[in-house]
């Protein structure tokens, strides 16, 4: 393997595995936000706590995913300089822009706020809280856009005048309102809103599909759709907030994706027949999931949808949750289109990617390859395992925005029945520490 | 901004970050040893410095932006030639941060072991893989490089030993600051006595580090870069900082400036002492001014957004650890 092909493969993986945490990070924030936003003004407590335990159960999703996504992202940040230099030599003065404005003003005020949210839970006013979480979706949202707009530049680039062999930034706005930055974020976006709907849709589905069982007088009774717990209650708001984001995601991917193919007749583009089979996968998941979106919703009033025939319900809750990893692997592929239809390009028409490679020997990019992606994709697995664990634990024994006391004791063996507990002797020191210096 | 200007936000980025993460990689190998075998106490310890997080590694995500941007050239000549410790950097971090976040998903004992001693573990590699990275670029960005690359044994064996003791003053540095926070904020006495006897441990070890690094800064600027006799007057100032400290800790008084102020400086001192050596061949390795100018509005603008943002921020966080505390980590 050549030095170049290793770099490339690098990239191309922990991108990957980059995208798929954005996906969710991107998809799940506003919903987290909407459910925040209600339960801020539910004035009925039944209602407030369902809603609290919804935003609370997704939030946690939220950080899980999105702990290993910032991971991710650094990392990303430092391939560029690592394994592209040439691109920085030759477009920095173009390409560094938006990412500078990325780092420096997106992507840290969004952590600043999510810091904010998650360790000023009990802190803030309910109000300023929710205003938190949204700054941070739209921090995030602009982050996504600066990076869409420095890739856009790549496959389309504008607004720019080589001098000395150097990009220069002539037409900021150009750069801005790019075709290939705008209209590619919208198609984004649409996919990531479809990708967190996939999440809401799917999780819920399993924990209805599982409900009955667990009210089994109720089954027993032959009372179709009767099971109506308050965790129930969250699940089927979630079921309900997907299917509308998902819908409206799904329009918005096919249709600025098909928006995008005007701008494309004009830049030069490879012949990699992955590009051909990515465009025609993404639009027949887009399309799908959108009429399949449509006809779910049409179930929503008088909850149609969970008051089906069981054994449907049941199949049907199945396959929503079955169809859950479509939306990942779809993006997965459509940005796979996006950057090998770019090739032999890094950026097109300017600069070629066998030129923009870092003179790095192949053996030490293959050995950064294996220890870089080795430590990505391994995380990313036991990620998703907890997010998958978490996922299917539902609602009970949430740790975000859950009382200290009750977090801390989490891992507590249970106290025995009868006789002292071993260790007695230091049990007020702990109890002190652990009600952090008593209640004064 | 002209290039001094942008060299002196990617300084102040890269102080924040020391600062700001700085407590938490000196504090998480605190966790093991002030919670024992209790999940419980390892959580606290653990809540002492969870807010200093997300808030502070967005600096150094934030000062590699500038670096892109407004010292393309820098970042590629000293990736290039620190390749392995940039790697080590980020796996560092990136298990530093899976661990943290990931410990206390799961309530299973042997998991949340495992996590913990891979965040102690990431908390050494963490700022020693940082202080490397400064370390080489006080070969690379100053004469030493070039005279190591004629041949000169003087300037061979600095570039070796260079990076060594950087690495060193990090891991001293950040065991003397994170364990100061957590002595601070650690909610029992035991374990804020626990922490400042891990303290006191550490500044020798600091002041020495920081005195071998003052002494190669010499070498550097006896072998031509003058701006390096910045960096060792910096750097024997916070040795004696580090002794003071560790003066007041054996006496018992504990309050003193010194003891309070020694994390910190400990910390900023090899960030500034880099500036000052690599500074002069940075500032000649800019971007063009006119890219430079182009950025100016842009990148101050958010900067000030960011500051007031955090400042907002710090003024909710960082309180006496309580019942409304959120435990998260």
């Amino acid at each position: 393997m050549t030095a170049v092909d290793a770099a490339r493969l690098q990239f191309a993986l922990l991108a990957g595995t980059h995208f798929l945490f954005v996906l969710v990070t991107l998809g799940l924030g506003p919903v987290v936000a909407i459910l925040q936003t209600r339960w801020a003004l539910a004035r009925d407590a039944t209602r407030a706590a369902t809603l609290e335990g919804a935003t609370r159960f997704w939030g946690q999703l939220y950080l899980v995913n999105y702990a290993l996504g910032i991971a991710a992202g650094i990392v990303m940040e430092l391939q560029l300089g690592l394994h592209f230099p040439g691109l920085l030599d030759v477009a920095g003065g173009v390409f560094g822009a938006p990412l500078v404005v990325e780092t420096m003003g997106a992507f840290f005020l969004e952590s600043t706020f999510l810091g904010l949210w998650v360790f000023g839970w009990h802190v803030l006013p309910r109000w300023a809280h929710t205003a938190a979480f949204w700054a941070v979706v739209v921090t995030g949202y602009l982050s996504a856009f600066t990076v869409m707009v420095a890739n856009g530049f790549l496959r389309n680039p504008v607004g720019f005048a080589m001098v000395d062999g150097e990009a220069r930034v002539t037409d900021a706005a150009a750069l801005i309102t790019n075709p290939a930055a705008l209209l590619s974020a919208l198609h984004v976006v649409g996919a990531c809103l479809m990708a967190g709907a996939f999440l809401l849709v799917g999780v819920s589905a399993w924990h209805l599909r599982r409900a009955p069982s667990r009210l089994p007088g109720v089954v027993a009774a032959g009372l179709p759709g009767a099971v109506m717990s308050p965790e129930n209650d969250v699940w089927r708001r979630s079921l309900r907030t997907g299917l509308v984001t998902g819908t409206v995601g799904a329009f918005l991917a096919v249709g600025f994706g098909y928006a995008q193919f005007g701008y494309l007749q004009g830049v030069p583009t490879g012949e990699a027949p992955v590009v051909g089979i990515g465009y025609a996968v993404m639009q027949g998941v887009g399309l799908l999931a959108f009429v399949v979106g449509c006809v779910l919703l049409l179930l929503l009033p008088g909850n149609v949808l969970f008051r089906m025939w069981r054994p449907l319900r049941v199949a049907v809750f199945g396959a929503l949750t079955a169809l859950l990893p479509v939306p990942f692997l779809t993006g997965l592929l459509g940005w796979v289109a996006r950057e090998v239809g770019r090739q032999p390009w890094a950026i097109a028409g300017v600069l070629r990617t066998e030129d923009a490679v870092s003179d790095a020997s192949a053996a030490a990019v293959v050995t950064s390859l294996v220890v870089l992606v080795g430590t990505m994709l391994t995380l990313a697995v036991v990620d998703g395992a907890v997010l998958a664990r978490l996922a299917r634990r539902g609602t009970t024994r949430l740790a975000l925005g859950a009382p200290p006391a009750e977090v801390l004791h989490d891992a507590d063996p249970p106290t025995p029945a009868s006789g002292p507990a071993p260790g007695a002797a230091a049990a007020p020191e702990r109890a002190e520490l652990l009600t952090f210096g008593g209640t004064r | 901004m002209t290039a001094p200007g942008w060299g002196l936000l990617l300084t102040v980025l890269l102080a924040g970050w020391a600062v700001l993460d700085g407590a938490v990689q000196g504090g998480v190998p605190l966790v093991r040893a002030l919670g024992g075998r209790d999940d419980a106490r390892r959580r606290v310890v653990l809540a002492t410095v969870a807010p200093f997080l997300l808030l502070g590694e967005v600096w150094l995500v934030a000062a590699a932006g500038v670096l892109l941007a407004a010292f393309g050239h820098v970042e590629a000549a000293l990736w290039a030639a620190a390749y392995p410790l940039v790697v080590a950097l980020l796996v560092a971090w990136v298990v530093r941060d899976a661990a943290l976040w990931l410990r206390s998903r799961l309530a299973s004992p042997r998991w949340r072991a495992g996590w913990d001693v891979a965040a102690q573990a990431a908390s050494l590699a963490l700022p020693a893989a940082f202080g490397a990275v400064a370390g080489v670029a006080w070969v690379e960005l100053s004469v030493v490089g070039a005279l190591a690359d004629d041949g000169s044994g003087a300037a061979q064996a600095l570039a070796v030993g260079l990076p060594v003791v950087t690495a060193g003053l990090g891991v001293a540095a950040s065991r003397v600051h994170g364990g100061l926070v957590v002595a601070a904020r650690a909610p029992g006495p035991i374990a804020q006595a626990a922490a400042r006897r891990r303290v006191r441990r550490a500044l020798v070890p600091a002041a020495a580090l920081a005195t071998l690094a003052a002494l190669g800064a010499l070498a550097v600027a006896a072998l031509g870069t003058a701006s390096a006799l910045v960096a060792a007057v910096l750097l024997v100032a916070t040795a004696g900082v580090a002794l003071a400290a560790r003066f007041d800790l054996d006496r018992g008084v504990h309050r003193s400036g010194a003891v309070r102020w020694s994390g910190p400086v400990l910390v900023v001192a090899p960030v500034a002492a880099t500036a000052a050596v690599v500074g002069p061949a940075t500032l000649a390795l800019a971007a063009p001014a006119v890219v430079l100018q182009g950025l100016t509005w842009p990148v101050l603008g958010a900067f000030a957004a960011v500051v007031v943002a955090q400042a907002v921020s710090w003024r909710v966080l960082v309180r006496p650890l309580g019942p409304r505390t959120a435990v998260f980590l």
